[in-house]
């Protein structure tokens, strides 16, 4: 039924209801989309605000609504790096004593690798988190993030490169930087 | 990389998301988003962010089982507001017109490299830059969001114009005369998507500016005729104006000014009837009364150039063309002034002690406001002003140049 109405969602007097059809099709995958890359569940939801305010401001670049969900993913990462570029450095506080004990008493490898990845993921910079997220949450392509980004398939490979590095060397898990 | 790792970022991934569940406030100001008609803008208040903060810590301490949503919607924002977009140190910012909301959007820009170093599309909908490629430059399309869309390496010296109808961008490639080559000029998509090449004399070798037509429909170039490449040769060379046919037709020699030193810059008035052209003489700015410039009206009919302005830095038309902006040197420093375009000699001073490292002032797209840089304890300011010089807005800090979208967003 969408797919029918292109044109006029896009250009019409249906261009508000096709909006709004979208945006809450799109609306949950979108707001933890921008969670996972912000790690910040009030943050997420400012900049998943913003972000859908801006493709409704830009609407009329949207040329094909069977785009909108690469259309906006767009969007929505530029908002978040923004968002994560512009936060003030937060203080890390040093838990691996604490992992340590909750380990021994955990018994669980499992706990203590989730638990230090999500620590070392907020360390990753914006490029790095979105490219993450972009591949291992959604499992786009290579290719497929590079469109959304906007940037050469060689930059999200090194992106992804040294991410999964660093999300590695939390681990202590060695890495040959190969088959991403 | 270990397929161990990838798996555990994946599962840790999926186990976050898992938790995730979107906030009822959230979806409720989405809804909203659509209601006000296209174009009127709308933002989100403190008020809103600081009732998600409230309904999430009381979430958190548990104070709230169903209860609703009690943040207000995006209010309404100004009508009429547009991006400006600006450089500081080599980074791309974007800030309301209002002076609100400034955004970073990307570094490595360059900047004081080129005489037009940004500018929007005439639909608003795209803004070019200039980069840093290797050995040569990269002219870097971004739309309204700041987002790249497309690039176009240019070798060296780029100089672009944007079409008066259409999102088509017109960028020369120099030529060279070691090399033998000539100055090609080609229209290209904001994608980067070569259109088209147009047909350029031969014999120039280096354009130093160039502007799109009102109708669209043709390019006045400022040519240099065996030139060298690097600009700075004092010999008495041939610099000429052409009009370009826009869809490829042949050129038309325009006039010949006979300047030693390059035309710069070229601009139609909005009539479109005549082009304006500032030909340099060789002194240094601050150190010669006035400015180093003078301005030239060159009717396209093919009537004799007029000097219209003599010894300034810049004039700019309105985009009306009822006034223009002409900065000059006064007692060493950079003042602006308002004139009449019909009455050069009613000067208006507007303001004083502009700053030499921003690109010249301009107007905004409905000729309301004029937007300039004060140099305020060698911290030059970006403010814009009405022309009657009222109503001074300080709009950012250590900018460089800036570009008025032409469309409210």
């Amino acid at each position: 039924m969408l797919r029918e109405r292109t044109l006029e969602g896009l250009q019409g007097d249906k261009r508000a209801e096709t909006f709004e059809l979208l945006a809450e099709q799109s609306l949950d995958s979108s707001y933890r989309l921008a969670a996972l890359i912000l790690g910040d569940p009030v943050d997420a939801q400012d900049a998943t605000h913003d972000a859908f305010l801006l493709a409704w401001q830009s609407w009329s670049s949207l040329r094909d609504v069977e785009r909108f969900d690469a259309w906006f993913t767009r969007i929505l990462t530029n908002v978040c790096r923004d968002r994560l570029r512009r936060r003030k450095r937060r203080v890390v506080v040093d838990i691996s004593g604490a992992l340590e004990t909750r380990a021994r008493e955990d018994a669980s490898a499992g706990v203590v690798a989730r638990d230090a990845i999500g620590r070392a993921f907020a360390r990753l910079s914006a490029d790095h988190r979105v490219a993450v997220v972009l591949r291992y949450y959604l499992d786009l392509s290579v290719d497929q993030i590079a469109e959304r980004l906007g940037v050469p398939s060689g930059t999200v490979k090194s992106r992804l490169h040294h991410a999964l590095r660093e999300l590695g060397g939390e681990l202590a898990v060695s890495s040959d930087g190969r088959d991403i | 990389m270990s397929t161990a790792t990838r798996e555990l970022v994946r599962a840790w991934l999926r186990e976050e998301a898992s938790h995730l569940r979107t906030p009822l406030g959230l979806r409720e100001s989405v809804a909203a988003i659509p209601r006000p008609a296209a174009g009127v803008l709308t933002v989100a208040p403190p008020m809103r962010r600081i009732a998600v903060i409230v309904f999430a810590s009381a979430l958190l301490l548990g104070l709230l089982g169903s209860a609703a949503y009690v943040g207000g919607h995006p209010g309404p924002r100004l009508p009429g507001v547009s991006i400006l977009a600006y450089i500081d140190s080599g980074t791309l910012y974007f800030v309301d017109s209002d002076g609100t909301d400034a955004r970073w959007i990307q570094s490595g820009i360059q900047s004081n490299t080129n005489p037009r170093q940004l500018a929007w599309s005439s639909s608003g909908a795209y803004l070019v830059v200039t980069r840093d490629h290797g050995t040569d430059n990269a002219l870097v399309v971004v739309d309204s969001e700041g987002m790249s869309i497309g690039t176009i390496v240019v070798r060296h010296w780029p100089q672009y114009s944007w079409s008066t109808v259409g999102d088509e961008i017109a960028v020369v490639e120099q030529g060279s005369v070691l090399e033998g080559t000539s100055a090609q000029v080609r229209v290209y998509t904001p994608e980067g998507t070569l259109v088209r090449r147009l047909r350029v004399p031969q014999e120039v070798v280096v354009i130093t500016a160039l502007d799109w037509s009102p109708d669209g429909r043709q390019i006045v170039i400022a040519g240099c005729i065996a030139c060298d490449d690097t600009l700075d040769s004092e010999r008495a060379l041939t610099r000429n104006l052409w009009l370009l046919d826009a869809y490829g037709g042949r050129p038309v020699v325009l006039a010949d000014l006979a300047a030693a030193y390059p035309l710069w810059p070229v601009a139609y008035v909005p009539s479109g009837d005549t082009i304006t052209v500032g030909t340099l003489s060789p002194c240094a700015l601050l150190e010669s009364e006035g400015g180093c410039s003078d301005v030239w009206s060159v009717p396209i009919n093919g009537g004799e150039p007029q000097l219209v302005l003599g010894n300034v830095v810049g004039a700019r038309w309105s985009p009306q063309g009822s006034d223009v902006l002409i900065t000059r040197v006064v007692d060493g420093s950079l003042v602006l002034f308002v004139a009449p375009s019909d009455h050069l000699d009613l000067m208006h001073r507007l303001a004083d002690n502009l700053s030499p490292v921003f690109e010249l002032p301009g107007w905004s797209p409905d000729g309301s406001r004029i937007l300039y840089s004060e140099d305020d304890a060698n911290s030059p300011s970006m403010w814009s002003i009405k022309p009657d010089g009222s109503d001074k807005v300080r709009l950012a800090e250590n900018a460089a140049a800036a570009a008025w979208q032409p469309v409210p967003r």
